[in-house]
């Protein structure tokens, strides 16, 4: 530790801490530009030029790192003049956009200059002329003339997130920022240069000219898109969401968001959202549907006693909406037939359940079945972090496709989704044969044939084991993996943390709610359905027929389902089978509580009403209570924080019993050509964004580059004829280098309906009238 | 008796003395006071020779009112359809009369000369929402009779 | 002047970039001479000893560059800086036209001197000729089995490429170089570190300058006593002054150091044209400041210039006479600034536009009194400012200029024109 002087003020700081960064945990601003904490000191903009007793001139504070008994002046006359001296030089060739720029009101050089600057400027020459209005790409904007070159932007494209998109072209004062080749960016972190950039260079083009800071609010929330739940900052103007920004928490957050989640927020008020209630395919009054849906509530009750009512959770509600409904199903709907929907059937134990900070200090890290990069791209971000600190990080991806990438390089192995748990078990098996629980595990598939050489496995079972500190990404597919991590786990001394990168997404919040979210329970619930025993569905923003695994089941329980009641954001694709379709106010529209794959329980904020009949949860629970003329009290007392260690959810309890076999996979029909797998892929999550579809694609589905010449697909995608089972049925699909030969990947979810209907996949043609693109 | 009556012929006599003096009554609305230019009344959005209106929407003004009388909202102008000498614009700008205080502040804020007071002060209407001037409204300013 | 020439062997020997001519005239005898008699420290220290210091610019005592590489066991490069851009300065570059041979001779005997086992020249872009001239020696080099692997059967192996920058002032800069020469954007980089503990491609590199690698194979011919027996004790050996301007013969002259300027100019490079009077000179390169006539019999090294108010540099002479309009020279030279400026920084970047743009003004009398006010306060925010010394060169000129002839540009002011009636010049538009 070392200890400095600063402004008068002593201040003791870790060894290799930058002055600025010192000052800063006294409150002492010293006004930057081209330095971010994330990515390192540069030393260009000159801003933060600080005086250092015995050294001869004024020093750049975030290149200079402190030294024991330095004495530092923020303030006086050199470092005044020299504040002064470059803003003066940043302002002469600086347009006078302020009335027209976005950046007004929140700009740093307007901040700095009111209050370091000078007061006139003598500049009388012309100001050099750039491009205003160029396009990074469809969602962010540049205006070249605006840019103060700190860089941030460069850096961050080309050192932090590996994708060299942006460059500076040029010279002296004509250095302008650009894109490689003129060439629109197409990286899915593009958006984050919005929030870099101190001045209003790099703007967002959802945003232009919608709102200034004073006639916005700003709500805390997280992004509900995927299972990360980035920390992020609504911007409201009149009840419409009109902007997302990261919202950085400090020593954890960079406050970084993928384009899917800063872009993605119109879903609220996109064309598609349900804002009418339907009862029986026919438009209705809210009070009326709310009246008809308690109506069959209780003649189910009367007809069939206590547990005929099923209730779904799905979506994206809050902790507390969850808890609502648990609580009226059992106190009024007298059943506790509560389950969440599920599209993997994996489960993870919160005992297991590691954070980001796992990720920080990760030496290994395994993806099992899971694309970072695809499926949560901010963790992608956070590795990337990781890896420029520590270039020796260790990436192993497991699955059926690679999931390693040349900006996060490792090593694949590449197994069928149902082999991944029998990959682990006998990697353990073959590097700690001994170790507890080990042999049990692996005791039905010992002889089971991997396409993995057993030097192979016994190598990644040492690196499993070898690691100092093990952190694995798991999309939950394969149900056993859950049982080899247990084993890991209590095989390694030393730190092994898993990170759930399935939904929905929030489900750990749902499970603080009281409701068992694994598969299992779902399944029963269905099952219960389709016997017979459960009359009614309440579907509380679960959508069976595109997310459930076991498609025939959810299509069988829906149809012998008396009442079908689904309250929604987007229509689902069980509305064929649907008797009330409800509008609720979703993410943006209802305060609440939201646990990320952390298990950090964090308060999205409302700042929006939910458009036309949509209702809070809250009001269709206190409604059905009235009307059920019970004394039902909504329990405004409960609260997920009080069960939680801090912000995290209890890691206790969830103790794993004695080991279990993994299952022997079944073999699998050898006459099938193709494979389909299904991977988690933010951009398809299902909620529709009107700003997002220039990027959206028809071509969602991938094959790899041999099968897409084979077929005939262009460079950005093509159609194929899928005979299936169930007859031919066209798909978009592009090619992936990731993918391999005869596999077909579907993402997860998506809305499209062909992904419905591709059981008993027998090959993909070509087709002879529909050209590729 | 007298001293009443003299009273009386005095408070009279002052009365009618007065009747045959000029008057500073202004008969309105048949006669109308004349206003200096600098008179805070009415806002009006101004346009430049060309006929592009001057105000960007850059909200300063909005910023500035002391009474948030001001609505501005922004957008940008669709390519060879410029509405402001620049590509942005103010595709809504609401004054609501009933809050201005008509201090001036928005005029003495705007960057392009584009929102100012004029002298027109008859605002007077049986409708709140009457009230509420709309940049129609602003663009074309009553001129007082 | 007839002389013995060390460097500019071309002026002795016609045609000596051949390598038959070259060996035919002791050519890489020193190399062979290294190679058998001297282990690499002894070579360092005998470059200590000799006190040869960089002909770049800085004067930073060689042998002592040398010895910074930490012995770590990392793979040493040695870059050198053939980018030779500071205006008035062209010695380098008839080195490597006309004597490519003696450079190439002195990279290998440096490399073998600090280990290094791949060595760069870096040639400045606008020099084509000299590139293929050099290009051409490194073959003949390997041709010969002086360069690539077990040299000569010395055991020691050095890889020889010339890269060709793209026509960048600042690149001539050494971390700028060094990010240039990886393939990046030519901008100088934070030191610390050093480029002697992480240069290129993060391993420990010597930069060094063509003129001084030059030296190598003579002070190894000739040996550190002779190198020594010429110049100051501080400032000892010979260097190439490149004289330009207003005098009769233009030219290098590869002189002792501690020469005196008058000696330069008048003895060597035929003086001042006749007819005029020297009104002040620029010793080494643009990036200092003007001396002015009374200070002529400074002799030419690093201390004595440094103490006569300006440096030696890169040992670029301008001579400047009464018909010369300091405005105008002034205005030109910081044009070169603000077009080499890198942009990285701030204050160089938009102050050399700015300088720039104030002085044609006043050139083209349009300027106002405040101007030379702002201009000296420019010149203040700036200097000390910058992230490397290119925003400090750009003043060098400037601020001696004001102080020694503010006469002139008050004139430009107050009769809006030249008084020296030269022509208006356009540096912006020309």
């Amino acid at each position: 530790m070392i200890r400095l002087t600063i402004d008068g003020q002593e201040v003791t700081v870790p060894e290799g801490t930058m002055i600025v960064d010192a000052a800063a945990r006294l409150g002492v601003d010293v006004p930057v530009y081209c330095y971010h904490q994330a990515l390192g000191p540069l030393g260009a903009c000159r801003m933060c030029l600080v005086q250092v007793e015995k050294m001869p001139k004024l020093v750049t504070g975030c290149t200079t790192a402190v030294t024991e008994g330095m004495v530092v002046h923020t303030k006086g006359g050199a470092v005044e003049k020299g504040r002064k001296g470059v803003l003066e030089f940043l302002l002469i060739n600086h347009p006078l956009d302020c009335p027209v720029c976005d950046k007004g009101g929140e700009c740093y050089l307007q901040d700095y200059t009111f209050e370091y600057g000078p007061g006139r400027g003598r500049f009388q020459e012309p100001k050099i002329q750039k491009v205003k209005n160029g396009p990074i790409n469809d969602l962010v904007l540049i205006d070249q003339e605006r840019c103060v070159l700190c860089q941030r932007c460069v850096r961050f494209m080309g050192d932090y997130v590996g994708e060299e998109q942006l460059l500076l072209e040029g010279r002296g004062v004509e250095t302008v920022v650009t894109t490689v080749d003129h060439q629109p960016a197409t990286s899915q972190f593009t958006g984050n240069v919005i929030d870099l950039c101190p001045v209003g260079a790099l703007l967002s083009a959802p945003y232009y000219h919608k709102g200034r800071p004073w006639n916005i609010d700003r709500h805390s929330t997280v992004c509900p898109h995927c299972p990360v739940g980035c920390s992020s900052l609504a911007t409201t103007r009149e009840s419409h969401i009109i902007r997302l920004e990261g919202r950085p928490v400090p020593d954890r957050d960079w406050g970084w968001l993928c384009d899917r989640g800063r872009f993605g927020y119109d879903f609220g008020y996109h064309a598609d959202r349900i804002a009418d209630s339907w009862v029986k395919e026919r438009a209705t009054s809210a009070a009326q549907a709310t009246r008809d849906v308690a109506e069959w509530m209780q003649q189910t009750n009367a007809q069939y006693g206590p547990g005929s009512i099923g209730f779904v959770m799905g979506g994206q509600f809050t902790a507390e909406e969850a808890h609502l409904i648990k609580k009226f199903a059992h106190d009024v709907a007298q059943s506790d037939n509560v389950a969440v929907m599920r599209n993997v059937r994996g489960y993870l134990p919160a005992a297991l359940n590691g954070t980001f900070q796992d990720l920080t200090e990760a030496d290994t890290v395994v993806f099992v079945g899971v694309d970072p990069y695809e499926a949560v791209p901010v963790v992608h971000l956070k590795l990337r972090d990781r890896l420029r600190h520590f270039s020796q990080l260790k990436v192993l991806g497991v699955g059926p496709r690679r999931l390693t990438r040349d900006t996060m390089p490792g090593r694949d192995y590449l197994v069928a989704s149902q082999d991944e748990a029998v990959f682990f078990a006998r990697a353990l098996a073959a590097a700690a044969k001994d170790g507890p629980g080990v042999q049990t595990l692996v005791d039905s598939v010992r002889d089971y044939v991997l396409p993995v050489s057993d030097a192979d496995i016994e190598a990644f079972g040492q690196a499993l084991l070898d690691a100092e500190h093990l952190s694995l990404l798991w999309d939950g597919e394969n149900a056993a993996m859950a049982e080899v991590l247990a084993v890991l786990a209590g095989l390694r001394e030393k730190p092994t943390a898993v990170l759930p990168t399935f939904g929905p997404v929030n489900w750990r919040g749902y499970e603080q709610a009281g409701i068992d979210p694994r598969y299992d329970n779902v399944e029963e619930l269905l099952n219960k359905t389709r016997t017979g025993e459960i009359r009614m569905l309440v579907l509380w923003g679960a959508d069976l027929t595109r997310d459930l695994p076991d498609r025939q089941l959810a299509e069988q329980a829906l149809a012998k389902a008396d009442y079908v009641v689904s309250a929604q954001v987007v229509p689902p694709l069980d509305m064929p089978y649907i008797d009330a379709l409800l509008p609720v106010a979703t993410w943006g529209e209802v305060e609440g509580t939201y646990v990320n794959m952390e298990g950090r329980l964090s308060i999205g904020a409302a700042g929006v009403q939910p458009p036309g009949q949509a209702r809070p949860t809250r009001t269709y629970v206190a409604n059905w209570g009235r009307l059920f003329r019970q004394d039902f009290g909504l329990d405004d007392e409960w609260d997920p924080f009080d069960s939680a260690q801090g912000d995290l959810i209890s890691r206790a309890g969830n103790n794993h019993g004695p080991a279990q076999a993994v299952p022997r996979p079944g073999t699998r029909d050898a006459s099938q050509e193709w494979t389909i797998i299904e991977g988690d892929w933010v951009m398809e999550n299902g909620m529709p964004s009107e700003i997002l579809e220039p990027r959206e694609t028809e071509f969602v589905a991938r094959v790899s580059p041999e099968d897409a010449a084979r077929l005939g697909i262009g460079e950005h995608g093509g159609y194929v004829e899928a005979q299936t089972a169930g007859g031919t049925v066209m798909i978009g699909v592009q090619a992936d280098p990731a993918i391999v030969e005869r596999t077909l990947w579907i993402p997860r979810g998506s809305r499209h309906d062909w992904a419905q209907h591709l059981e008993g996949l027998v090959k993909l043609t070509r087709p002879e009238e529909v050209p590729s693109v | 008796m007298f001293e009443g009556i003299k009273a009386m012929a005095q408070g009279l006599g002052s009365t009618f003395h007065a009747l045959g003096q000029p008057r500073d009554t202004i008969e309105y609305p048949e006669k109308r006071r004349e206003y200096s230019p600098r008179f805070r009344g009415k806002h009006m959005l101004a346009k430049d020779g060309d006929g592009h209106e001057l105000c960007v929407g850059c909200g300063l003004c909005e910023a500035v009112c002391p009474a948030h009388a001001i609505r501005v909202v922004a957008a940008e102008a669709e390519d060879g359809k410029a509405v402001s000498w620049t590509n942005r614009y103010a595709v809504d700008y609401e004054v609501d009369m009933i809050r201005c205080i008509f201090c001036g502040m928005c005029e003495e804020a705007c960057p392009t000369n584009a929102v100012r007071l004029t002298p027109f002060n008859e605002l007077a209407a049986s409708d709140r929402l009457e009230m509420i001037a709309d940049k129609e409204e602003l663009l074309h300013p009553p001129v007082r009779k | 002047m007839s002389q013995k020439y060390y460097l500019l062997r071309n002026r002795e020997v016609a045609d000596i970039d051949r390598m038959d001519v070259y060996l035919a005239h002791g050519g890489y005898q020193a190399l062979k001479t290294a190679l058998t008699d001297y282990k690499p420290e002894e070579l360092v220290d005998l470059v200590k000893k000799s006190g040869l210091r960089g002909r770049g610019g800085a004067g930073f005592p060689t042998g002592m560059k040398w010895g910074f590489l930490p012995n770590d066991g990392r793979k040493r490069y040695l870059v050198v800086n053939s980018d030779e851009a500071e205006p008035g300065t062209y010695k380098d570059r008839e080195i490597i036209e006309k004597n490519p041979h003696q450079l190439v001779e002195g990279i290998i005997i440096s490399s073998y001197a600090t280990k290094a086992r791949e060595a760069y020249i870096y040639c400045r872009g606008e020099f084509l000729f000299g590139a293929e001239q050099l290009q051409r020696a490194v073959s003949e080099a390997y041709a010969e089995g002086f360069l690539g692997e077990n040299i000569l059967g010395s055991g020691f192996s050095v890889d020889l490429k010339v890269y060709r920058g793209a026509g960048a002032y600042i690149c001539g800069e050494e971390s700028a170089l060094l990010e240039s020469l990886e393939g990046r954007r030519g901008n100088p980089r934070l030191k610390p570190p050093f480029p002697a503990i992480a240069g290129l491609y993060g391993g420990p590199t010597v930069v060094n300058n063509v003129e001084t690698i030059t030296n190598v194979p003579a002070i190894v011919t000739y040996g550190a006593e002779w190198y020594t027996s010429m110049g100051t004790a501080k400032s000892p050996g010979v260097k190439i002054f490149s004289v330009s301007g207003r005098v009769s013969r233009p030219d290098n002259y590869e002189i002792p150091l501690a020469t005196p300027l008058r000696s330069l100019i008048d003895d060597y490079a035929g003086g001042v044209l006749p007819g005029h009077k020297i009104k002040a000179v620029i010793p080494g390169g643009s990036s200092v400041p003007l001396l002015l006539p009374d200070k002529l019999d400074t002799p030419l090294d690093y201390e004595s210039v440094l103490q006569a108010g300006s440096m030696l540099g890169s040992g670029g002479c301008i001579v400047l006479d009464d018909s010369v309009c300091m405005v105008g020279a002034t205005a030109r030279l910081v044009k070169f600034y603000r077009e080499e400026s890198c942009g990285k920084c701030t204050p160089c970047r938009e102050g050399t536009y700015w300088m720039t743009d104030v002085l044609d003004r006043i050139e083209r009398g349009q300027g106002t009194e405040e101007d030379l006010d702002t201009l000296m306060d420019i010149a203040d925010n700036i200097g000390g400012k910058c992230f490397c010394p290119l925003g400090d060169a750009s003043l060098g000129v400037l601020v001696s200029a004001m102080k020694f002839f503010r006469d002139e540009f008050e004139a430009h002011v107050r009769e809006h024109a030249c008084p020296m009636g030269a022509k208006l010049y356009d540096t912006v538009n020309h």
